[in-house]
């Protein structure tokens, strides 16, 4: 699973997704990719499974970039637990989503296949997405 | 290379609420410079600009820009578009000489068939543009690169590129261009998922931080039962008076 080898802070604050993705907006590596819509938090699981139904639908040939990576902490309280007592213990990691952002790209196979590709790994993220194609 | 008209207007309003005014009404906020001038802030036709960036020329072409009487030649310093829809939203124009050499980014044409491909190989761009320096009327519209040698592991180099003409090529020239590379090959799934859960993160600046706040949590922890039974105590005793 995703996560950062070493970070300054455990915990963080929980920010805002307000805005357009400016950068990472532009397919820099392959030939086609997944566009994010809408603003979220997708998590290390949510790109974990998008990335094993590219790969297992390509199977052999192509090449797949994952350009989005979990770097923020997110805080739980344990369940039954009163408020108070301080924040949380970082429970899961996610990366931060805003519209625009390209989170996977592929090489190496025709459009079709990268369509139906990029669908699939549609289906396991929080968010609508659109597939994108090198201008 | 061809040269297109273009024609704009002088802009007086300047700002985000008159820009975004201007994008609505079917043109874009655009600004000239260079040539020693001082920055003219212009619009500028979308659908217009958009014809003009059409060409095979691409982001290179060369405009014979017509603001008010007089004809400039200018080239598109940087284009602004929309992350999600692709719209323009703002244009760079700069005013140039067709006498003095300028830098332009060139896009890369593959040509032929690779070996290393047809035996399963994948071909991966390491540069999609070459920046070069010539006179603006022989910038090409697109540098050609034979990869019809090609097996899988091997690489195209910029020395190995063939250019005519009087251009001359401003990166290095050891740099890679395109590479033939194996495959990916589907994973195995992990066997073991719970110790990938449990994997803890390393913190940074302080080594001793994780075991006092491990220590930290499990003092911690006990209070809180304390508590619930301190609450729970009261009331019990309630119930039985």
């Amino acid at each position: 699973m995703l996560m950062p080898k070493r970070v300054k802070y455990r915990k963080q604050q929980r920010g805002r997704m307000k805005g357009k993705a400016f950068r990472g907006s532009k397919i820099s590596f392959g030939e086609y990719g997944l566009q994010a819509l809408e603003p979220s938090w997708v998590t290390t699981r949510q790109i974990e499974a998008a990335r094993v139904a590219l790969t297992h639908f390509i199977k052999r040939g192509g090449k797949i970039w994952v350009r989005i990576f979990p770097d923020k902490s997110v805080t739980k309280k344990p369940l039954e637990t009163r408020m108070g007592k301080g924040k949380g213990a970082p429970e899961i990691w996610v990366a931060v989503v805003k519209p625009g952002r390209i989170l996977f790209e592929l090489a190496g196979v025709s459009e079709a296949i990268a369509q139906e590709a990029m669908n699939r790994a549609a289906h396991k993220l929080p968010i609508k997405t659109k597939f994108v194609q090198r201008k | 290379m061809e040269k297109v008209n273009l024609e704009a207007k002088i802009r007086e309003k300047v700002g985000k609420g008159s820009s975004g005014r201007l994008r609505r009404t079917g043109y874009i906020p655009a600004v000239l410079y260079g040539e020693k001038e001082e920055p003219q802030p212009l619009i500028v036709n979308t659908k217009d600009l958009e014809k003009a960036l059409s060409t095979e020329a691409g982001e290179n072409v060369i405009i014979s820009l017509k603001v008010g009487d007089r004809p400039r030649t200018v080239i598109v310093k940087e284009l602004q578009t929309d992350p999600v829809r692709g719209d323009l939203l703002h244009v760079d124009l700069c005013q140039i000489s067709l006498r003095e050499k300028l830098k332009a980014a060139v896009p890369i044409e593959v040509r032929g068939e690779a070996p290393g491909v047809k035996e399963g190989g994948i071909l991966q761009y390491r540069l999609r543009e070459i920046e070069v320096e010539c006179l603006p009327t022989e910038i090409p519209e697109s540098i050609p690169v034979d990869i019809g040698g090609l097996g899988i592991g091997d690489s195209l180099h910029i020395k190995d590129l063939k250019i005519t003409g009087d251009i001359k090529i401003l990166m290095d020239k050891e740099e890679t261009v395109v590479s033939i590379v194996p495959p990916t090959v589907e994973e195995v799934a992990p066997p073991t998922p719970e110790e990938v859960v449990t994997e803890p993160e390393v913190i940074g600046e302080e080594k001793e931080v994780p075991p006092k706040e491990v220590g930290e949590a499990k003092e911690a922890k006990p209070p809180a039962k304390e508590e619930k039974k301190s609450e729970k105590a009261p009331k019990a005793k309630e119930k039985k008076k």
